[in-house]
């Protein structure tokens, strides 16, 4: 028999607040050369108070984790646009760039806590920037017994064919406290490059954008590449170490069958640079000529010719540096699958009639 | 004129939001109900109450992971091994338990939400004025009968665990529980069950069956005096169930126990309902069976369009053979293949079996947590103890299990060491997959020893299983992690 009943949801709140941002900007506009050539820099500073995040709690108060007023953070950063208007008799082009410089900085996360370290594999420390990956540090392949003899005792039970880590504490062992700072989620800036150019009818713009100097975590390869099982893997696994005298590329440890050793860990190996240079949009645009069309009593004709993500230039190996990166507001920067951004064509026309 | 109508706008514009204040901004979410609206009449306390053993439904699959398949009685399907099963059963399979393993944290888990929601009725239900001071009383019995189950489970399986007997309101009151030892868990456990038998009643009516009765407390409360070494404490309480006013009795054939829920052998039971709007329904069914998706229709039919089982946790044939062939158990609790190439070997748990023809929503079964066979052979277990040694009751408890299941009843002949083995035996036999054997096997102290001789890398530290990583991590002030994990 089907009866209602009621459940605690979570643990209470009270004293919930809203997230404030304080911010100032200063900024310059610049027109010259009869407003040919615009310039706009500005700089911004916001402060982020009471960030609502997830917090961690013991499970014994019945839940994981509970979302608090907890965080201060700081933004900081310059932008930067640059755009011009050529005229060449009938002929115009207009190339126009803006370029963003964001720094981030933890400012405070709650109470007293000055270090939070989340399971996904991240470390904020007040004073450093958001969400830096923090892993373990790989250190090669076992060659043989004696390559591991001769290393800290591991916690994963290591066999020849496994990796090797750092023991980076220096305590004389290698487990979950052998992590350091690996990689960072954050762009050294961001930009985007636009260009239209327009002859007679003919309209051509070309939208690029891309990001620098940030790094994610492939957490794909990492669930990939653990060669524990039938399943697919990616295709660094073919140099995998074999034997001794068979150690692959030095970087990717052997097979398992049946169950032999626990299977690898987070670690440095899965963060990439994630920098990309990517071809948004090119439209090729076509306006007919008002004195074709008016005797179809249309007033505007143009057909156009449109593809999104056309070329990536990336050194990442995942599927698309630019959509596949998820995360929360503390630790972001993951690479888990994401279907990747789809190169697409449009061929259309817009009529007015 | 313009100018000053300009003027007056921008004003209001900019004053208005000022006077607001932050008050219009607090706004109270309309699809949740708030704790402190919610614990003000009867009805509530009951919704509450119910929301308890809601939470006792979660995670049969885990326990059966973590009683089952980390004992003799189960192993899994070969072709486990080569599918991606994931490190959490290669930990099970290989005994070599991280403190990362999904089903000892989610296990964790799951006991401490029933215990919030069994401490939170327990200090709320004291503000509500009930007409009947006696269901007050049920309702306060029935939270500390599943608050003592969720600290017995949590207590076996962890050692020293986190205590509250209050609602945590807040998460620093979390953050500063220590490890409380075992000793005094089982203190706290203790006095729950008691409690609670002083305030349920001896039945319920059929709208109301399945909840706690005073019966089930006693029964539960005996279990963990033989788990705390207590058993003269058990003693009297498992002798009181056997007789009136608790009508207990032994269905008079071993599958009438579970072809029926609360039965009159059924003491306490998890309770479970089929049907695909409910999601009410059991999932060990499917749990149980075979990774091979033919499975199903052999035995359901044509029209078995259900889940499979991934095949972690089947019988072992050691559990099988220890059967006699006229044991009426054994046919019921397994469906075995033998002879099939795809699934040579293979000893299928079937004790549960009243799902739907089509295999969808979860199966009709109740999760039997406590019934009159486990009292029997607990009252033997007792008396051996007290004793030192079987009498003529101890002989009889264990004959009437053992005459049911139609197997001869035992020789006198046994002293207290080799009725202690015998008893393991039977309890291995009579409660086979009902979330048993890891503690029984703990309780005897024999699970290392039992285990290794049968060739499992057992550890003396694997009598405790590891605290979830997390919890150590989140509070490594007051959470230490067992011996022999990291």
């Amino acid at each position: 028999m089907l009866v209602n009943a009621t459940r605690p949801a979570g643990l209470g709140q009270s004293g919930f607040d809203l997230e404030t941002k304080a911010s100032y900007n200063v900024g310059l506009d610049v027109s010259v050369l009869r407003n040919r050539v615009d310039f706009t820099a500005e700089y911004y500073k916001a402060n982020t108070n009471g960030l609502l995040l997830s917090v961690n709690i013991p499970s014994v108060s019945g839940f994981d984790t509970r979302i608090e007023n907890i965080g201060e953070v700081e933004n900081s950063g310059l932008e930067l646009a640059l755009s011009t208007r050529n005229f060449v008799g009938n002929f115009q082009c207009g190339p126009a760039m803006n370029m963003s410089f964001n720094r981030n900085k933890v400012l405070a996360l709650g109470g007293s806590a000055k270090d939070f370290i989340d399971g996904t594999g991240t470390r904020n420390i007040v004073g450093q920037p958001l969400s830096r990956f923090y892993q373990r540090v790989t250190d090669g392949i076992f060659n043989t017994q004696a390559e591991i003899d001769a290393h800290v005792p591991q916690d994963n039970n290591p066999k020849p064919g496994d990796r090797r880590f750092k023991d980076v504490n220096g305590d004389g062992k290698v487990d979950n406290n052998d992590r350091d700072f690996v990689g960072n989620p954050n762009p050294d800036f961001t930009f985007g490059i636009t260009n239209t150019f327009s002859f007679k009818g003919f309209e051509l713009n070309v939208l690029m954008s891309g990001s620098y100097g940030n790094d994610i975590y492939y957490n794909t390869l990492f669930a990939a590449s653990n060669l524990n099982g039938n399943i697919n893997n990616n295709g660094i696994v073919r140099n995998r170490w074999r034997s001794a005298d068979n150690p692959g590329d030095g970087n990717i440890p052997k097979a398992l069958f049946g169950f032999s050793t626990l299977p690898d860990v987070g670690s440095d190996f899965y963060v990439f640079d994630g920098s990309y240079l990517r071809v948004s949009n090119v439209t090729l645009a076509y306006t007919v000529p008002v004195n074709w069309i008016s005797k179809a009593r249309l007033s505007n004709a143009r057909l156009y010719l449109s593809g999104q993500n056309l070329a990536t230039f990336t050194r990442y190996p995942g599927f698309d540096p630019e959509n596949a990166i998820g995360g929360g507001s503390l630790s972001f920067g993951f690479d888990n699958g994401l279907y990747p951004a789809a190169k697409t064509f449009t061929l259309g026309c817009n009529l007015t009639f | 004129m313009q100018k000053i109508a300009t003027l007056l706008l921008v004003l209001l514009v900019v004053i208005l939001p000022a006077g607001c204040g932050k008050e219009f901004l607090e706004l109270a979410p309309l699809d949740q109900g708030s704790v402190n609206l919610s614990f003000k009449n009867p009805e509530d306390a009951n919704r509450a109450v119910l929301g308890i053993y809601d939470a006792a439904q979660q995670g049969m699959t885990d326990l059966a992971l973590l009683t089952e398949r980390t004992t003799d009685n189960a192993t899994s399907q070969a072709s486990v091994g080569l599918n991606n099963a994931g490190g959490n059963i290669r930990e099970l399979i290989f005994y070599q338990f991280t403190s990362e393993n999904a089903y000892m944290r989610n296990a964790w888990n799951n006991h401490y939400a029933g215990i919030a929601a069994a401490n939170q009725v327990v200090d709320r239900i004291e503000g509500i004025s009930f007409a009947n001071e006696t269901l007050k009383a049920q309702y306060i019995g029935e939270a500390k009968f599943l608050r003592a189950y969720f600290y017995f489970n949590l207590v076996r399986f962890f050692g020293a665990i986190p205590v509250s007997l209050a609602e945590i309101k807040d998460p620093a009151q979390a953050f500063a529980l220590p490890r409380t030892p075992e000793a005094e868990v089982y203190e706290v456990i203790s006095q729950d069950l008691a409690d609670a038998i002083t305030k349920l009643p001896l039945a319920h009516n059929a709208t109301h069956l399945g909840r706690a009765t005073q019966g089930a407390a006693k029964a539960l409360l005996a279990k963990v005096y033989l788990t705390g070494k207590k058993p003269a404490l058990a003693l009297p309480l498992l002798r009181e169930l056997t007789t009136a006013p608790y009508t207990y009795r032994l269905m008079a054939n071993y599958p009438d126990v579970f072809s029926a829920d609360n039965t009159p052998e059924s003491i306490f039971e998890i309770q479970f309902l089929s049907g695909l709007t409910t999601q009410e329904g059991n999932s060990l069914v499917t749990f149980f069976m075979s990774n091979d998706a033919t499975v199903g229709r052999d035995i359901y039919g044509a029209g078995y369009v259900g889940a499979n089982g991934g095949g972690l946790v089947v019988a072992t044939n050691d559990l099988y053979n220890n059967y006699t062939a006229a044991d009426a158990r054994r046919s019921f609790n397994f469906l075995v293949y033998r002879s099939n190439a795809e699934r040579a070997n293979l000893n299928l748990v079937r004790k549960y079996h009243r799902l739907p023809a089509t295999g969808l929503g979860g199966s009709d079964d109740n999760v039997i947590i406590l019934r009159y066979a486990d009292v029997l052979l607990m009252l033997a277990e007792a008396i051996n103890e007290t004793n030192q040694g079987p009498t003529p009751e101890a002989y009889e408890a264990v004959d009437k299990v053992r005459l049911r299941a139609k197997i001869p009843a035992l020789a006198r002949d046994l002293t207290y060491e080799s009725f202690k083995t015998q008893l393991l035996e039977e309890r291995r036999l009579e409660l086979a997959f009902e979330f048993h054997r890891w503690f029984d096997l703990k309780r005897f102290g024999k699970l290392v020893e039992v285990l290794k001789a049968k060739g499992y890398p057992i550890q003396p530290f694997h009598t405790l299983f590891p605290v979830p990583r997390s919890q150590v991590d989140i509070n490594p002030a007051n959470i230490t992690q067992n011996p022999g994990y990291n």
